[in-house]
């Protein structure tokens, strides 16, 4: 019954390793502050209504609190709780080093949210070694560049070796060998099975069914009056049978991003509407130094409590001069700035890039439409001066309001291509 | 004469940033003699206004500013009869309010300057208008008596126009600020009724920075100045307050008459009814009694109520069962209709506590109604007297600090993580304002000081819970209404400013308790038992008196609490005058007084406070103990004047505190001092008076719950299964089902189902047995419920799981709540997991088959344990996989988590194998071990947290084992080292010193430990079902 990726021509199965670093978001902020280490700490997101435990830390776990617990009830058992905000920044970082730590052994990752990678080891052990011992030392690696210890299983497949480091939690290796795969799987505890949340758990738990192996004897049809009309993928994923792929995440598209990070945390509208405004300066500014024309901008607002908020707009057609770009970027910008909370990043990314036809050579002013020519103007000047040579007076109303505005070029998390 | 028109204060919702106190206060101070606050679209602070410059000697204009899609316009009032169109047009209007949309000239204007048609004096003639919008003068010139162009800073633009079209100018000033640093608070208020923050307001929801200085309220200096080139504006303004022959449009209670049918006068018809009733309460009249109901009917008459009692008299025969409380309970006219159920000559209420010559106040008589039958009854009302004719009081929501707070920093942009870690600080006093305003957080400590600011001020409206009118004419002749988010229509104000308008009040308030007795009677009648407590004084019953003296009274009416129970268990007293006492003494500020109480109570010597109090206090053993003592002793003490010392106990128990409590305390020291009254005396006493703060009963309101007490504690004792079946149907008692389902054991009860076959949706008595209702089940639907029970009541019973399977369609999960539940035990012998998977078959093999044919129905098949059957043919159920956990444990487990209970025995059970082997007591010897340290299990049932003197936190929980359910205390070192835990609900065994007071066991814990299972996957489970639930906090 189980079945994993396809066996190679040379005979060999796959070899999928399945990377998992428990409690992603404390783990990263321990790493970042050795203080944290003993400490007891949330990481929790305040929404409108109820706050939730993100995350906790093992001091945390001790005392009783876990991911999923109320903000408020965490507060009530442990006096002066410290709450971390989460940090996308950083655990997009983290996740960008933790690529970096496997990408050496691996010719196909995938990268999961979370602290969570996926990658193919098939076919790797001539040049590495046996796929066990390429995953050890990637283990060492991500301990040595990141400070985190995983937990890591290699398996033939995806889902197994899911499973598998979820038996192992909150770090370790374990190694299932094709043959002893499915028997691993039947003993292992149903909740371990991805897919299955607290209602279906109590279902499953009525019929009896306490473990994978419990449902995966189940027949298609008694699956079926059990699960409902979805029962079959639940019903192959107990009995071991994942195709997936690993999909490989390196393919990312061209864009131009750009994001700035407030030297305090703002809310007044014309620091925002300032900033964006060099935002599109900037980016708009390498738009055209590449020829280029964006058919799409995403516009993203982080907040000071770390939650992040993405508009994005698709131009019928390609745009490529600032006040264009700026008019379809200021509509998204009141579109995300829906909350009450104060901002601590503005990003802008344009994508969907194509050549841009309609321009000339950027040095030599041949049209006759004005806004194209001033851009021309504006555009030498800053490429001889620099970009702080002409600044525009939104920009510096944002200025005098939260000091010089720093821009940095940053791939957009979650901004697709 | 100097007059100021169209001031802004906080009733000009997230507007204005001063309560009309504020504008009233320096109006007076800059010398002016007549104002007019014209609040944006509301009257809602009327009261506050008119009570305001009754204080301040000002003459009051009534007006408000009814903006529009075309601009303002300021409606003053001149007549009575203007007021009562200006409500008309504000209800009108109410419903373009709460859309939030603004009113366009096309509607608005019909309104201002067409007559009602109500047949009153045409309303217009009684308003004058001002606008300084050109289009609306335009649009109203010629159309009504009174038309002025608003003239004022900022608001010159009418002036051309009205110089042309001959419209004369009127001085008014849309004045909402006193100084320029208000302003501020008016863009904080202005972002949270936007939902913006400061840096995100656009320029049209507030007021221009430039604009400020135009809406500080002017001196009389700086209006001269302005006004100098407007001379007229100003000679208007004088001419129009002359005009003005209503500053206070209420006169006199404003209550329909009772319509008799013509046979008989309501007076009349009043007496004959009291008559009636009394026959039937007391059987022969004495002359006592005749007496007291002539004395009473005839301030009754006098003072016009009668139409009052006998509306009171069918709105309660709406209902099977009423509790009449409040003062109202002191008068035997309300026993006598069944208003109230307290015998006031047996229990010595005293009838002028609610009603006198003297007092100016209507009667307010609350009454309580079974909490689920209470919207209902409500809306009975309602259409009985015509939906035109009655409204629901209101409440005014008011920002509190906290609220403040919070807002306060959403609009600065800070997250909820920010605000939360700053409530906590200011919490927990750590937080010094001072240093955090020199500290890199300066900006929190501006939030803070604007908080402060924002606290008190009005933010909204709500609907009072049970608060109603009835008119004589429809409501908004009187007041504006609108409609609540329920539906209903809604007053635009709350008690006291319904009362001051003259609006009879009538209380109607939700009760669980009486759903309580009324369950348990219904049931009890189904049995053929009928119970009447207007024959059976239960207050006579000694069996009920004895268990109320042992603080047996789980599920009891407003005696069931620790704290309660404790105090019964103490005082050893049960009968209904120290019942009495014991309700009105059990509230937060008298913990203090309640053991000297208690020393009293069992022959302490005590020496009375002050010779002049010992007769008045004699019955409560020298305590201040109902609210009326404060008067009493006001008066005794301080020589204070009945309605002073009336108006000094309302101020304490609305714990309305400020300056107007300060000049009480004043007065009541001083009038001591004349007295001769020793300091520390005064201190002693004034600080009882102080106990009475927020929540304190009268003595004839006590009286009532009391009945309500010993009437639910009658069918404790002499029906307990009916009881505490009807206790666990109406929920929400004091305690969770668990507690109940074991106190019904404790009472040597058998719990049974739930079950397919005997179940209702509510719990029901039968003999000695106690029936759990379907409604326990978490997870099942009431249609499924119902579906179930319908098809259990025209086919009969099921026999088998095949039955079930063939005559109901039940949804998955809730045939799995319903199998883990065990409601099919009785009709089948498999455990329940293969139950479960047998349903579920059966249910899928009928699906396309016209169910219930009639020859299956005759052919039930019987059930056999085994294999079952898929399409027809026989096959062998999948095995299920070998496991640690024994099925049963599983299945109990189960069981627990969907029902909250155990259908046998206690949920301790099922960590059995973890704490056999421990050596303990069980909890019923506890009190062979007084003074001796003991290990007992407990499973925690409630938590009450306090705070000591210290600001430490302490708690008192009560646990319970397999035996009795038992007090603890947990000081507050051991809190600290155990407070993790507290929250967890899972067996603990505790440690600690069995202690003794007046007879009332409690254990002092020094040590809890969890017990839990040693395999994982057991602790996994269990922890499942007690993870985030700690014991209730009340």
């Amino acid at each position: 019954m189980y079945r994993g990726l396809p066996s190679l021509a040379n005979g060999t199965s796959a070899a999928i390793v399945h990377i998992n670093v428990t409690g992603f978001a404390s783990a990263v902020a321990m790493a970042r502050d050795s203080a944290l280490r003993d400490r007891v700490f949330v990481v929790a997101e305040s929404r409108a209504g109820r706050a939730v435990l993100l995350d906790v830390s093992p001091q945390a776990l001790r005392e009783g609190l876990a991911p999923g617990m109320a903000l408020s009830e965490a507060e009530r058992r442990v006096r002066n709780l410290r709450v971390l905000a989460p940090d996308p920044v950083a655990l997009a970082r983290a996740g960008r080093e933790m690529l970096a730590a496997v990408q050496p052994f691996a010719p196909l990752v995938e990268q999961a949210p979370g602290g969570h990678l996926y990658l193919d080891l098939s076919g790797t052990s001539r040049l590495f070694g046996p796929p066990q011992d390429t995953a050890i030392r990637i283990r060492r690696n991500i301990i040595e560049r990141l400070n985190l210890d995983p937990a890591l299983a290699v398996a033939p497949n995806k889902l197994t070796a899911k499973v598998a480091t979820r038996t192992l939690r909150p770090a370790g290796f374990a190694s299932i060998r094709m043959d002893e795969a499915a028997d691993f799987l039947s003993w292992q505890d149903i909740t371990l099975l991805p897919g299955i949340g607290p209602t279906l758990l109590r279902l499953l738990h009525t019929a009896g069914l306490y473990t994978i192996g419990d449902l995966a004897e189940l027949s298609d049809r008694e699956a079926k009056i059990l699960l409902g009309k979805n029962y079959r993928k639940l019903l192959d994923s107990a009995r071991g049978i994942d195709m997936e792929p690993v999909y490989d995440c390196s393919r990312t598209s061209s864009a131009i991003e750009r994001e700035l990070r407030f030297q305090g945390d703002v809310s007044e509208r014309e620091v925002l509407r300032g900033s964006l405004m060099a935002l599109v300066e900037d980016a708009g500014m390498a738009l055209r130094q590449q020829r280029l024309a964006a058919r799409a901008l995403t516009l993203g607002l982080q907040y000071a409590d770390g939650i992040q908020r993405w508009s994005r707009k698709q131009f019928y057609a390609p745009l490529s001069l600032d006040q264009g770009i700026y008019r379809e970027a200021e509509g998204c910008l009141d579109a995300v700035m829906d909350r009450r909370v104060r901002i601590r990043i503005i990003r802008l990314g344009l994508d969907n890039l194509e050549r841009d036809y309609g321009e000339q050579d950027l040095f030599i002013p041949e049209t006759g439409d004005i806004q194209g020519r001033l851009q021309k103007v504006l555009d030498m000047n800053r490429h001889r001066f620099g970009m702080e040579s002409l600044v525009r007076g939104t920009t510096l109303l944002a200025q005098a309001h939260s000091g010089p505005l720093r821009l940095a070029q940053h791939p957009i998390p979650g901004a697709s291509g | 004469m100097t007059v100021r028109l169209g001031l802004h204060s906080a009733y000009s919702l997230l507007y204005g940033p001063h309560r009309p106190e504020a504008l009233v206060e320096r109006a007076a101070s800059y010398g002016i003699e007549v104002l007019a606050i014209t609040d944006r679209n509301n009257l809602y602070g009327l009261y506050e206004f008119l009570d305001a410059c009754k204080e301040r000697g000002i003459q009051p204009v009534i007006g408000c500013e009814l903006t529009s899609s075309e601009g303002p316009v300021s409606v003053l009032v001149l007549e009575k009869w203007g007021f009562s169109r200006l409500c008309e047009i504000l209800s009108a209007l109410a419903p373009y309010r709460s859309a939030g949309t603004e009113v366009p000239l096309s509607v608005l204007g019909p309104l201002l300057t067409e007559s009602s048609g109500s047949g009153f004096q045409d309303g217009i003639s009684g308003l004058a208008l001002a606008s300084p919008e050109p289009a609306w003068l335009d649009y109203l010139k010629g159309k009504i008596p009174y038309l002025y162009a608003a003239c004022g800073p900022g608001n010159l633009s009418a002036i051309s126009f009205a110089r042309t079209h001959a419209i004369p100018l009127l001085a008014l000033q849309q004045a909402s600020f006193l100084s320029a640093q208000e302003y501020p608070i008016h863009r904080l208020l202005r972002a949270i009724a936007t939902n913006k923050t400061l840096g995100t307001l656009s320029p049209g929801d507030c007021i221009g920075e430039t604009e400020i200085d135009h809406h500080i309220l002017m001196d009389q200096r700086a209006y001269s100045r302005f006004y100098r080139s407007w001379p007229e504006a100003v000679q208007e303004a004088l001419a129009l307050v002359r005009k003005v022959h209503c500053n206070d449009p209420f006169d006199g209670y404003i209550f329909p008459v009772y319509e008799t049918g013509g046979q008989e006068d309501p007076e009349a018809l009043l007496r004959r009814l009291v008559i009636e009733g009394a026959e039937q309460r007391y059987g022969e009249l004495s002359d006592a009694i005749l007496d007291r109901i002539d004395y009473e009917l005839g301030i009754i008459n006098q003072k016009g109520f009668a139409s009052y009692f006998l509306f009171m008299h069918d709105i309660v025969s709406l209902a099977d069962r009423t509790c009449g409380r409040g003062s109202g309970a002191a008068s035997i006219v309300s026993y006598s209709l069944g208003i109230t159920n307290v015998d006031p000559i047996a229990y010595r209420l005293y009838f002028e506590r609610f009603l006198n010559l003297s007092r100016m106040d209507p009667p307010d008589i609350d009454v309580d109604f079974p909490w689920d039958e209470r919207d209902e009854l409500i809306r009975k009302v309602i259409d009985r007297f015509g939906r035109d004719y009655c409204a629901r009081v209101a409440n005014h929501n008011r920002f509190r600090f906290r609220s403040a707070l919070r807002e306060t920093a959403k609009a600065q942009g800070f997250s909820e993580i920010e605000i939360s870690a700053l409530e906590r600080q200011l919490q927990s006093g750590s937080l010094d304002l001072d240093r955090l305003a020199k500290s890199d957080r300066s900006e929190w400590a501006t939030v803070v000081r604007m908080a402060e600011r924002l606290e008190g001020l009005p933010r909204g409206l709500s609907m009072h819970c049970g608060g109603l009118v009835i008119t004589p004419e429809p409501v908004p002749r009187y007041a504006p209404v609108e409609t609540s988010a329920e539906g209903f229509p809604l007053l635009a104000w709350e008690k006291e400013g319904t009362e001051a308008a003259g609006l009879v009040k009538l209380d109607l308030l939700g009760n669980r308790s009486l759903s309580v007795i009324r369950d348990a009677l219904k049931n009890l009648r189904t049995e053929g038992i009928a119970i009447d407590f207007v024959r059976i004084d239960p207050a006579q019953d000694q069996a009920t008196i004895d268990t109320l003296a042992r603080g047996d009274t789980l599920g009891v009416f407003y005696i069931e609490s620790p704290a309660m129970r404790q105090l019964q268990k103490k005082t050893g007293q049960g009968d209904f005058s120290h019942i009495v006492i014991h309700s009105s003494m059990i509230r937060p500020a008298a913990n203090r007084f309640i053991e000297e109480y208690i020393r009293r109570l069992k022959g302490g010597v005590y020496k009375p406070i002050h010779p002049r109090l010992e007769t008045i206090l004699a019955e409560t053993y020298g305590i201040m103990c109902y609210q009326e003592d404060v008067s009493k002793v006001a008066v005794a003490l301080a020589s204070f004047s009945e309605a002073d010392a009336d108006a000094l106990r309302k101020i304490i128990a609305k714990k309305a505190g400020g300056a107007k409590l300060a000049a009480f305390r004043e007065k009541f020291y001083t009038g001591c001092r004349r007295n001769q009254v020793a300091q520390p005396v005064i201190d002693e006493v004034w600080a009882m008076m102080l106990s009475f703060e927020g929540y304190s009963f009268n003595k004839p309101h006590s009286a009532s719950y009391a009945m309500v007490s010993f009437q639910s504690a009658y069918l404790r004792v002499h029906y307990p299964a009916y009881f505490m079946a009807a206790v666990l149907s109406n929920q929400g008692g004091y305690y969770h089902a668990l507690a109940y389902i074991s106190e019904c054991r404790r009472m040597g009860l058998t719990v049974t189902g739930p079950d397919i076959n005997t179940s209702h949706y509510h719990y029901y008595g039968s003999g000695k047995n106690v029936v759990v209702g379907l409604m326990a089940i978490h997870g099942l639907g009431r249609v499924t419920a119902d579906m179930i029970l319908a098809e259990r009541d025209r086919r009969g019973p099921f026999q088998s799981l095949s039955d079930v399977g063939r005559r109901l369609r039940i949804p998955r999960d809730e045939l799995a709540a319903l199998t883990r539940a065990g409601v099919f035990d009785h009709i089948s012998n498999l455990n329940r997991h293969p139950q479960f998977r047998m349903l579920l078959t059966e249910q899928q093999d009928q699906q396309g088959q016209e169910l219930f044919s009639v020859a299956e129905e005759s052919d039930p098949l019987p059930y056999t344990a085994g294999p079952f059957r898929m399409n027809g043919t026989k096959v062998g159920m999948a095995p299920i996989r070998r496991r640690h956990t024994p099925p049963e444990r599983e299945s109990r487990i189960q069981e627990f988590e969907t029902l909250g209970f155990l259908r046998n025995g206690h949920p301790l059970e099922l960590w059995k194998q973890e704490y056999a082997s421990i050596k303990r007591i069980y909890a019923s010897e506890l009190s062979s071990y007084v003074g001796r340290r003991v290990k007992v299990l407990g499973w925690p049932i409630t938590r009450k947290d306090v705070w000591t003197l210290h600001g430490e936190t302490m708690t008192f929980i009560s646990y319970e084992d397999e035996s009795a359910l038992y007090e603890t205390v947990l000081f507050p070192p051991v809190y600290q080292k155990y407070r993790t835990i507290l929250f967890d609900i899972q067996p603990f065994l505790l440690t600690g010193l069995v202690t003794q007071q007046h007879g009332a066991i409690s254990l002092e814990l020094e040590h809890l430990e969890k017990i839990s299972s040693g395999k994982d996957r057991e602790r996994r489970l269990l922890s499942e079902i007690c993870r985030f639930s700690g014991p209730d906090v009340p």
